[in-house]
């Protein structure tokens, strides 16, 4: 039995490097939304709270800040907010301001949630996600935490723990 | 206790498939016809043992045992009986089952039709399908396990994914895909028989034809009915997003059809042997391939599962193959067919033949390539990037339209080579053809270039299809002095294989025309209107006429309903709905058609606002959708009638007719 | 080839195997000199304004080539889900300010990453799946070109002469040749 050699040849050639690439896709999440802000200097926005007041991020340097994404339609919000309402208690008095911004959803929803689940900072409003897009927020919840300077240290894509936040606000106090 | 006699029958299975293997091997070596008798009936004890596990776990699904772990993972006894029986393929481990069913079930049939024949091939084809028979037995009674014990078991389970409970389609597509994907496993082993053998002679390569035929016909109507789903479930519009399992279905499906047309050229021309069978080796590889792509959680898809220890276990095996073909291709390709002479001339249907192998071949690798690539890409750069409708549409557009070009060029073509004035001359009426159907797209409002040029060629293609049905039929008649339709049927019966064949491409000419067009003039409006109010979106009047809520055991409806009327006439009322499962979140949208031959009308519920009374709604004029299904009917009337089986010819019958080729045939 | 897979495939391996962000910063001692921000639309835009009949069809053409970050493989045209919606808005929005296909998709990459685009741009390693099947293609043809010449230079066989073409007889005559191993 003779071999031919060019068919091993090109038959190896396609096979082995298709194997290859197949084999690392193994313990990556091919879902996996990248994380491209962290790093660098948040998105500049003016948004008013559901109260009428207006915020606007570049004022609120000094200070770290957390801005969390959510909207009364999602599930894993409802399971976080007790976590971040937690962690406002206890880290707004050591100065880091909370800030909730909703997402495709109405005040007239968000007001009744807040009112039975306690909301120890404001919720911001954007109406038609511009800012939300500008974060690169692809679903909610997700969390930015920003430091002092203003730059995205970190963001966190599905429901935050208290010990999640406590993580990345201690060493910036 | 069902846990332990599943458990059992798998075990079985497993031993009878590993008891064929070494019997199937020992007939083929040393000749043993009492080896080859063994190796046969391990195929049917195979056979039954799947049979009994499958049936098993239907019992289970149906009668709620939540003691199995399986039906504690997908089971509830919320769901409607038909959910409860498609269950079974609703998630990993059961359809793992179910392939070693349908595995069990082609098996049974190739050793009981093998019976007695092919004595050189056989066994080797035996101890192959086997080999794979092995594999699957040991995924289920190992890692893929449906049949574990749960103690205490639970009193109710979570039911199969929403999406999957909410149109009837789900009973009938993955089967249908199934029956295509390991019917493929005959064929390879059928394949690699020969190679093993060292003998590809006629009539194994006729058996090898016909066996080829029955998967491919399972596989197209699986994957038309994948688009049709995707079409009536998934809310968004479309049929075909070349999503990765898309894609692992389509790759086998390229290769058996460029196999298909291959072997027409091996069967005649005793040519391109080695080629021909590296494509049913490949068809092989690629449903296992595909198989990976959908299980090992590493290609992000609309089907995938997630990542579970099945991954590597089925890249392992899938490389094995691999390799190993490659290494038996290589050993016996030289053996097969020294090339005796050369091909035949530049305008030969050898030649379109072979413009179609390398069309489909192009097209198999592009698709792969477009789908491993994203792999590849974060391999080597660890950066993310998609691959998607963009990249393959582009890619797919210049193949597929030469891919219809040479369908029509191709019958037209005699074997070996053609005078020019007599090949002009058999292209004069697929010629009209083009331009009529050129035409009555330019009526039709077709301004795209690839549209008109799909429409165009399809139409030549048409044409030159027509003419060689009819032509052969009406030669028969003028010189018999039969009616047409005798006549036509009398060739039908006697050319059963071409004659498919011809009503296939019909097939894929309408879908190839209704795909491009839909693709190209789809109008998507979003519309919110409050209760009782209108709007006007084409030629279509909409009228909200308020939502209600649909309670049922196991998912809360939001129904929205619209009254639709077109041109002043009254088309009646498309209630399209969001679905609320109780284990899931956000909710999932069931689209409403309103399917016409000329278009279809298509609304996709976004939200109901309660308060204020109003319900924003995806429309969409979707023109020729209902021509994508109905091609695929067509398709499979021509896959039957290519692999109806005809009645056997004695002899005594041949002679004379091969006498009688200037005389009357009989 | 395959020696710098393996290479690469071990250095996978070998690397973290968690899925997600980096460990968070540890907090610096001072401010970095330079944090870049997201890119920022250019201001004023590189075009005019477009009137709404290109307006709508650019805004469907780049919503047709981005994907929607929570589905698996659908564009932001075709997409129900909400991030889809908003993003749609949002390409609406800076199309009828006046921006190009390239600064629209070039902000959006920005902030969703690389994947966000549906087709990897022509450049770099990108050029093997945007140029290889037109390659193996080529390849082939030129591969079948050769061995049509005839392997063992003898020559393409010739239609077998028969009845005038063009006549029943010579469709009869073909149809019965050629019906000898069909149809069984």
């Amino acid at each position: 039995m003779k071999l031919n050699w060019k068919v091993l040849l090109a038959g190896l050639l396609l096979v082995v490097p298709l194997i290859g690439v197949l084999a690392s896709g193994f313990g990556r999440d091919p879902r996996g939304v990248s994380n491209q802000l962290e790093g660098k200097l948040a998105p500049d926005f003016t948004l008013t709270t559901m109260e009428g007041s207006p915020v606007t991020r570049s004022n609120l340097t000094g200070a770290p800040v957390v801005l969390n994404f959510w909207s009364t339609w999602c599930q894993p919000c409802r399971v976080e907010h007790p976590h971040l309402q937690q962690a406002a208690q206890v880290y707004g008095a050591r100065g880091v301001r909370f800030f909730g911004v909703l997402y495709n959803d109405t005040p007239e929803a968000a007001r009744p949630f807040l009112a039975r689940n306690g909301s120890l900072f404001p919720t911001l409003l954007d109406p038609s996600q511009r800012v939300a897009i500008d974060f690169g927020v692809a679903g909610v919840p997700e969390t930015f935490i920003l430091h002092p300077d203003g730059r995205i240290v970190r963001k966190f894509i599905g429901p935050v723990s208290f010990a999640d936040l406590s993580a990345v606000l201690e060493p910036l106090l | 206790m069902i846990p332990l006699l599943g458990r059992t029958a798998v075990l079985l299975a497993l031993a009878a498939c590993a008891v064929g293997l070494v019997t199937g091997v020992v007939a083929a070596v040393r000749r043993s016809p009492e080896a080859l008798r063994w190796s046969r009936w391990m195929a049917y004890a195979f056979f039954g043992a799947s049979t009994l596990a499958t049936g098993l776990m239907e019992y289970a699904l149906l009668t709620h045992d939540f003691s199995v772990d399986y039906v504690a993972e997908v089971g509830s006894r919320s769901t409607p009986v038909w959910v409860s029986i498609v269950s079974l393929w609703s998630s990993l481990d059961g359809s793992i089952l179910l392939w070693a069913f349908v595995l069990g079930l082609f098996m049974a049939v190739f050793a009981w039709s093998t019976k007695g024949r092919h004595p050189e091939q056989t066994p080797w084809a035996l101890a192959t399908v086997h080999f794979v028979g092995v594999f699957f037995a040991f995924l289920v009674a190992g890692v893929a396990n449906p049949f574990g014990l749960v103690d205490p078991a639970p009193a109710d389970g979570p039911g199969p994914n929403p999406l999957l409970q909410n149109h009837i389609l789900m009973v009938v597509h993955p089967p249908m895909l199934y029956l295509g994907y390991v019917g493929m496993t005959i064929p390879f082993a059928m394949g690699a028989a020969a190679l093993f053998a060292g003998r590809l002679d006629a009539a194994w390569t006729r058996a090898l034809r016909r066996w080829m035929l029955v998967p491919w016909g399972f596989l197209t109507v699986g994957i038309i009915l994948g688009g049709w789903w995707s079409y009536e479930v998934l809310g968004w519009g479309g049929w075909w997003a070349w999503d990765p399992v898309e894609n692992a279905s389509f790759m086998p499906w390229l290769t058996a059809t460029a196999f298909v047309h291959s072997a027409m050229v091996m069967e005649r021309k005793d040519q391109l042997k080695g080629w021909t069978i590296s494509l049913v080796l490949a068809t092989f590889l690629l449903t296992l391939l595909g198989t990976f792509m959908t299980r090992s959680g590493v290609f992000n898809s609309v089907h995938s599962f997630t990542q579970s220890p099945i991954g590597p276990v089925f890249l392992g095996f899938l490389g094995v193959c691999l390799v190993g073909s490659v290494l038996l291709v290589a050993a016996r390709v030289d053996a097969m067919s020294p090339p005796k002479e050369g091909l035949a001339g530049p305008a030969s249907r050898e030649m379109a033949f072979l413009g179609n192998n390398l069309l489909f071949a192009a097209f198999t690798f592009t698709v792969l390539i477009g789908t491993v690539y994203p792999l590849l890409n974060e391999a080597i750069t660890g950066k993310q990037i998609s691959v998607g409708q963009p990249y393959f549409d582009r890619m797919s557009a210049p193949i597929g339209i030469g891919i219809v070009f040479l369908m029509g060029v191709g019958p037209v073509l005699p074997w070996g080579r053609v005078e020019g004035a007599a090949a002009l001359r058999r292209l004069a009426v697929p010629a009209v053809s083009a331009v009529v159907a050129l035409g009555l797209g330019l009526l039709g409002g077709q301004r795209s270039g690839w549209v008109l040029a799909t429409i165009a060629l399809s139409g030549f293609a048409l044409g030159a299809t027509v003419l060689e049905v009819i032509e052969p039929a009406r030669a028969r008649a003028r010189a018999l002095g039969e009616g047409l339709g005798t006549a036509f049927g009398q060739v039908l019966v006697k050319a059963r294989r071409r004659y498919g064949g011809y009503i296939v491409h019909v097939g894929v000419l309408i879908i190839a025309v209704a795909h491009a067009v839909a693709t190209a003039t789809t109008e998507k409006t979003t519309v919110t209107l409050i209760e009782g109010g209108s709007t006007q979106v084409g030629e279509y009047a909409l009228t909200y006429l308020g939502a209600e809520s649909l309670d049922e055991p196991h998912r809360r409806s939001l129904v929205a309903r619209f009254g639709v009327s077109r041109a002043g006439e009254e088309l009646g009322v498309l209630a399209p709905r969001l679905n609320h499962y109780k284990t899931m979140g956000q909710p999932i949208g069931t689209p409403e058609v309103r399917s016409g031959l000329d278009e279809d009308l298509y609304l996709s519920l976004i939200n109901v606002d309660p308060v204020a009374r109003s319900a924003s709604v995806d429309v969409l004029i979707e023109p020729l959708v209902w021509w994508l299904w109905f091609g695929g009917g067509v398709m499979s009337l021509g896959t039957v009638v290519a692999a109806w089986p005809a009645r056997r010819r004695t002899a005594a019958v041949v002679a004379p007719a091969a006498a009688a080729v200037d005389g009357v045939p009989s | 080839m395959s020696a710098a897979f393996a290479v690469l495939l071990g250095a996978r391996l070998a690397a973290a195997t968690e899925v997600g962000a980096p460990p968070p910063e540890a907090a610096p001692a001072a401010p970095p000199a330079a944090a870049e921000a997201p890119a920022p639309l250019p201001e004023p835009p590189a075009l005019a304004p477009p009137d709404e009949a290109t307006a709508r069809a650019l805004t469907e053409e780049v919503s047709r080539g981005l994907r929607c970050p929570v589905c698996q493989g659908l564009s932001v045209a075709d997409s129900n889900a909400d991030s889809a919606r908003a993003m749609h808005t949002r390409i609406g929005e800076l199309v009828r300010l006046g921006y190009s296909r390239e600064q629209i998709e070039a902000y959006f990459v920005d902030r969703y990453g690389e994947w966000v685009r549906l087709a990897p741009p022509r450049e770099g390693l990108h050029w093997l799946i945007w140029l290889g099947p037109a390659a193996l293609f080529v390849v082939g043809a030129v591969g079948l070109a050769a061995r049509g010449r005839g392997a063992a230079g003898a020559p393409a066989p010739v239609a077998p002469p028969g009845p005038p073409a063009g006549t029943p007889d010579a469709y009869r005559a073909r149809f019965l040749s050629e019906l000898d191993d069909e149809g069984r």
